[in-house]
């Protein structure tokens, strides 16, 4: 499987691709360095207390290190591998670097569409956007938008969903 | 102070719609009354059932509800049933206990037996009285917009209810409540808990539900059709048509041959084997007692819970109505139907049985116990093809199973599923898309197009090597989704070509009650098995 038959699955040419804003890699990287950093810390600190094993704690540091630069390196690429796009009648969502996944919501569909941003995102002035159906499965985020997009996001897809309702 | 010398002063300031005292004590009756003149405002033929408009002059009606069609409080022997359901579970747990070992429970000396009753009187009065308080602070109110339950007790609690909301309906008739001819009905409003009224006299529980249903489909009295009483044994109106009965022996069949029963069967089986090489007997019929007591209620529930199955078709929508001991009759409203899944097991594919399951909006999708009374999500708890086929008629008349031709996965699915990959199928024609996996349990999805919530294409490193993706159709069903395995170039096609069959199919009405089954009709009376 070559990467553009992937590319036009997941990722379909039919409609124009958005993507997250660039600072929410800022955000996914800083989230990504203080839980893994608190985790391994945890593991090392517990590991030499409990067992005062010199060599036992050294390996915890160093993959919990590894473990964290990876993320914080991956952190980009994750964040470019989301898109999202508004079709006639429906909303795509793909992301994914191993396992891949494109959702596709109509917006008739739509029960509420949710705005949230913690901390780490208001420092940024991100938000996320989800969207929320009558189908437990179908619950879908769009990370890290711009605040104001989010919200003009949400109140399109609002009017939108009033316009297409099909009722359930 | 018992609830009948006091009933003038329970009833509600305003008489239009409360029956009277005397009526109201009639009622506990446990033979079906006939609907008589004497009730003029709920008498059950369409014209004068529930009237649609009757204003009423009681200053108290809260503002917000328009006309108020009735106000009144559940059965006035309310707490009495609640007490006796209770007395008669202890009198079940007690006659068992007195049963096996025999007359012990009576103590030799007379002496001490009143001290023992004084207590069980004393906590009798106390739920007695706990229970009238609670029926006196209970009313509900039906209005030309809204049906509302309120209690004024300790904490002040009013629920409405929009008739368009109520996703269905159900009467229950508990065994004790049952023996005093009382019923509970249950209102579906989806998301939310289901509400419940405890208890309403048979024939009461019948007409409320009637009406509830009625409104749900926006139907005003007078069109609607006339609802017969209901008995102790069914519930039944002239209008309904029967158009299955599951035999009892079809549901000993399905419970025999049931996953649940393998797995007691197998675990009688690990005791019994230790016990056969160890050569010691206490084992063998230590260890298989219980199993085999276990089995026997697990048989047993499951016949009672599901004993004379009948779907029938009724103005109001599809009726099941089932239980021995407890007498349970849902009502589905067919548009509020969002899927149905039809499982095989596989020892049920050895006899080529089926269940169906129907899906709803909301948290009634959680009840599958099959034994239990009440609300549950079983259409059909065991059938044959052509049982199936009568169900589905039922729901969705213009739907062919066999018409629409399921084209199987991809091959290279056989090595993320080696099992199950040959049951791996999906087809639709203009209305429904039907989806087929599993192997252990081969579950066949039926979504109508228009009730797709979404869809979701997945693929993972693995599958990705094998050039294949999963796909998920979304419904309002809380379990799982409709998942399928397709090969990669028709999956990327799926998503977009299932929307847009989705879109054309909402575009297209729902059919509706109004336009009631054709097909179905050569079915009536259909018996199986």
């Amino acid at each position: 499987m070559t990467e553009s038959t992937l590319d036009s699955l997941f990722r379909p040419d039919n409609a124009a691709w958005r993507s997250l804003s660039p600072r929410y890699v800022v955000v996914k990287r800083l989230s990504a360095l203080i839980t893994s950093l608190v985790f391994w810390c945890v593991a090392a600190a517990a590991s030499w207390i409990a067992l005062q094993l010199t060599w036992l704690t050294a390996v915890i540091a160093g993959v919990g290190l590894a473990w964290t630069a990876w993320r914080v390196v991956r952190a980009g690429r994750w964040v470019r591998s989301w898109g999202w796009a508004e079709r006639d009648s429906d909303l795509c969502i793909t992301h994914g670097l191993w396992t891949r996944e494109l959702t596709v919501i109509p917006f008739g569909r739509l029960q509420m569409v949710e705005v949230s941003s913690g901390p780490l995102l208001r420092s940024q002035g991100l938000a996320n956007v989800q969207l929320i159906t009558a189908a437990v499965q179908s619950r879908a985020t769009i990370p890290g938008l711009p605040h104001a997009d989010a919200v003009a996001l949400r109140d399109r897809m609002i009017e939108l969903s009033e316009a297409g309702g099909a009722g359930l | 102070m018992t609830p009948s010398d006091s009933m003038p002063e329970f009833l509600p300031p305003d008489a239009a719609g409360v029956r009277s005292p005397a009526e109201q004590v009639h009622g506990a009756v446990p033979e079906q009354r006939p609907t008589d003149a004497g009730r003029p405002d709920f008498a059950a033929d369409g014209a004068s059932a529930w009237p649609a408009e009757k204003p009423t002059e009681d200053g108290a009606a809260p503002a917000a509800s328009g006309s108020v069609l009735t106000e009144e409080r559940p059965h006035p022997l309310t707490p009495i049933v609640q007490v006796w359901v209770w007395l008669v579970a202890m009198a079940i747990f007690f006659g068992r206990q007195f049963i096996e070992n025999r007359g012990e429970i009576i103590p030799a000396d007379l002496g001490r037996f009143p001290w023992w009753l004084l207590i069980v009187g004393a906590v009798g009065l106390v739920s007695v009285a706990w229970n009238l308080w609670t029926w006196w602070t209970t009313r509900f109110i039906a209005t030309a917009s809204e049906f509302r339950v309120e209690h004024k007790g300790v904490e002040h609690e009013s629920k409405r209810i929009a008739y368009q909301r109520i996703q269905s309906v159900d009467v229950t008739q508990r065994f004790a409540a049952r023996l005093l001819g009382m019923a509970e009905v249950t209102i579906d409003v989806g998301g939310d808990a289901p509400v419940r009224l405890q208890y309403l006299s048979r024939t009461r529980a019948v007409e409320l539900r009637d009406f509830l249903m009625r409104r749900a489909h926006g139907l005003t009295p007078s069109t609607a059709a006339a609802a017969a009483g209901t008995s102790a044994w069914d519930d039944r109106g002239v209008h309904d048509r029967v158009l299955l009965t599951v035999p009892a022996g079809e549901l000993v069949l399905g419970a025999a041959l049931s996953h649940e029963l393998l797995l007691l069967v197998l675990a009688a089986a690990i005791p019994l084997v230790i016990g056969v090489v160890t050569a010691t007997p206490l084992l063998i019929g230590g260890g298989i007692l219980p199993i085999a007591i276990s089995i026997a209620s697990f048989l047993s529930s499951r016949v009672l819970g599901q004993f004379r199955y009948t779907l029938a078709q009724t103005p109001a929508g599809l009726r099941i109505t089932r239980g021995l001991t407890s007498l349970t009759s849902e009502t589905v409203p067919v548009h509020r139907v969002q899927a149905i899944r039809i499982h095989e097991p596989v020892l049920w594919r050895l006899i080529g049985r089926a269940r169906v399951d129907l899906s709803f909006l909301g948290l009634r999708g959680i009840t599958t116990n099959e034994d239990g009374a009440g609300a549950s999500s079983i259409m059909l708890p065991i059938g044959n093809r052509q049982a199936v086929d009568v169900a589905l008629r039922a729901l969705w008349p213009d739907v062919d199973l066999d018409a629409i031709a399921l084209r199987p996965g991809p091959r290279a699915a056989r090595w993320i599923s080696p099992l199950g990959w040959r049951f791996i199928a999906c087809g639709w024609d203009a209305r429904v898309l039907v989806v087929r996996s599993g192997w252990l349990t081969r579950t066949t999805w039926v979504v109508p197009h228009a009730r797709v919530q979404s869809v979701r294409t997945t693929t993972g490193p693995v599958r990705r090597k094998l050039g294949i993706a999963t796909i998920e159709v979304h419904t309002s069903d809380v379990f799982r989704a409709a998942t399928t395995v397709m090969a990669e170039p028709a999956a990327s096609e799926f998503a977009f070509a299932e929307l847009d069959r989705a879109r054309q199919s909402r575009q297209r009405a729902m059919p509706t009650l109004d336009t009631p089954a054709e097909g179905a009709s050569e079915s009536l009376g259909f018996s199986h098995g």
